[in-house]
């Protein structure tokens, strides 16, 4: 698994898409606020994004539990294909004052952290540069 | 000559650091000015105080600041920068602001136009001062780490300010993110 995180509309999908150019089209899947239901082989690269939403869905359930769900549905589905899970950094502004937004921040936090320790590779990016966190993009080629 | 970049988040110092970089190259080079462009707008008084607490800091420092306001439009003096000029632009994020509350009157699509025409003149100043080899700082706000906000305005703000960092780290020399006066250097 693979990690790219960020703040909003730093360029992170950019660098995804720069990173697979070298793999077909046809083979390169996005999902935005969702999970796929289909199965996938190795071959196949998808991209998830927009926890927010999968986590908007099920918000009246516990944080952790919502953050473990996810990160074992995002963990199997790894194993048959690989993932790359683009997160949005939303830790670093002012506490939010409604209580579902400091919810959905806290648990996106969780489930990051859980993402974080399963992916090989982790990677920040700053208004297009990447900064590696974790792991070796050149023994970790996309 | 050299485009440099710096944000943070606020009070982490990245005034203060732009300020005294720029002091720095003025004395390296021997350029003859030292021009500072402020964005803020007194609309309160903490606002007034904050914008006299950077005016009395500049007119203490030992060299002379020549002070240009660009709330939104560009003033003419702006087209006068040359090789000889350091240039400090503080900040980006309240210029963008700005020029967004400036284009609310219009609708949508004739809000659009104005905006792009903005930014591609901001744009344009910057590769045709440092055409001209002037140094410039340009210093902006860490707003984008935090959810998405419910209010249309504020995501339109982040998307062109995200975009507008994007182009400013894109075309810069040296780019820097301060975090409580921790300097880390991405370019």
């Amino acid at each position: 698994m693979r990690v790219i995180i960020g703040g909003a509309y730093n360029g992170k999908r950019e660098y995804v898409k720069k990173s697979l150019l070298h793999v077909n089209q046809k083979y390169i899947h996005f999902f935005e606020g969702e999970l796929p239901l289909s199965n996938f082989s190795k071959k196949d690269y998808v991209i998830l994004s927009n926890f927010e939403k999968m986590i908007m869905k099920k918000l009246e359930v516990d944080e952790d539990k919502i953050a473990n769900e996810l990160a074992e549905t995002i963990k199997r589905l790894d194993t048959q294909t690989n993932v790359i899970c683009i997160c949005n950094d939303l830790g670093r502004g002012i506490v939010p004052m409604d209580k579902e937004q400091r919810k959905l921040r806290d648990t996106c936090g969780r489930l990051y952290q859980k993402l974080f320790e399963e992916s090989s590779l982790v990677v920040r990016i700053w208004y297009g540069i990447p900064q590696i966190l974790k792991g070796d993009v050149d023994n970790d080629q996309f | 000559m050299t485009i440099i970049f710096i944000t943070g988040g606020v009070r982490s110092g990245k005034s203060a650091y732009a300020e005294k970089y720029a002091i720095e190259l003025y004395k390296k080079y021997q350029r003859s000015s030292l021009y500072y462009l402020a964005s803020g707008v007194a609309f309160d008084e903490e606002m007034l105080k904050r914008i006299e607490r950077h005016k009395e800091d500049r007119s203490k420092s030992n060299v002379q600041w020549k002070t240009i306001e660009v709330q939104d439009d560009f003033p003419v003096e702006m087209l006068d920068f040359n090789q000889c000029d350091v240039v400090v632009w503080d900040c980006i994020t309240t210029w963008v602001t700005n020029v967004l509350y400036k284009t609310e009157q219009y609708n949508i699509q004739e809000r659009q136009t104005k905006i792009v025409d903005y930014l591609n003149r901001f744009k344009s100043f910057i590769t045709q001062w440092n055409d001209k080899h002037s140094i410039i700082i340009i210093v902006s706000n860490e707003v984008l780490d935090e959810p998405k906000s419910n209010f249309e305005e504020v995501d339109l703000f982040r998307k062109i300010l995200g975009e507008l960092h994007q182009w400013l780290v894109s075309v810069c020399d040296e780019a820097y993110e301060m975090d409580y006066s921790i300097t880390k250097r991405w370019k």
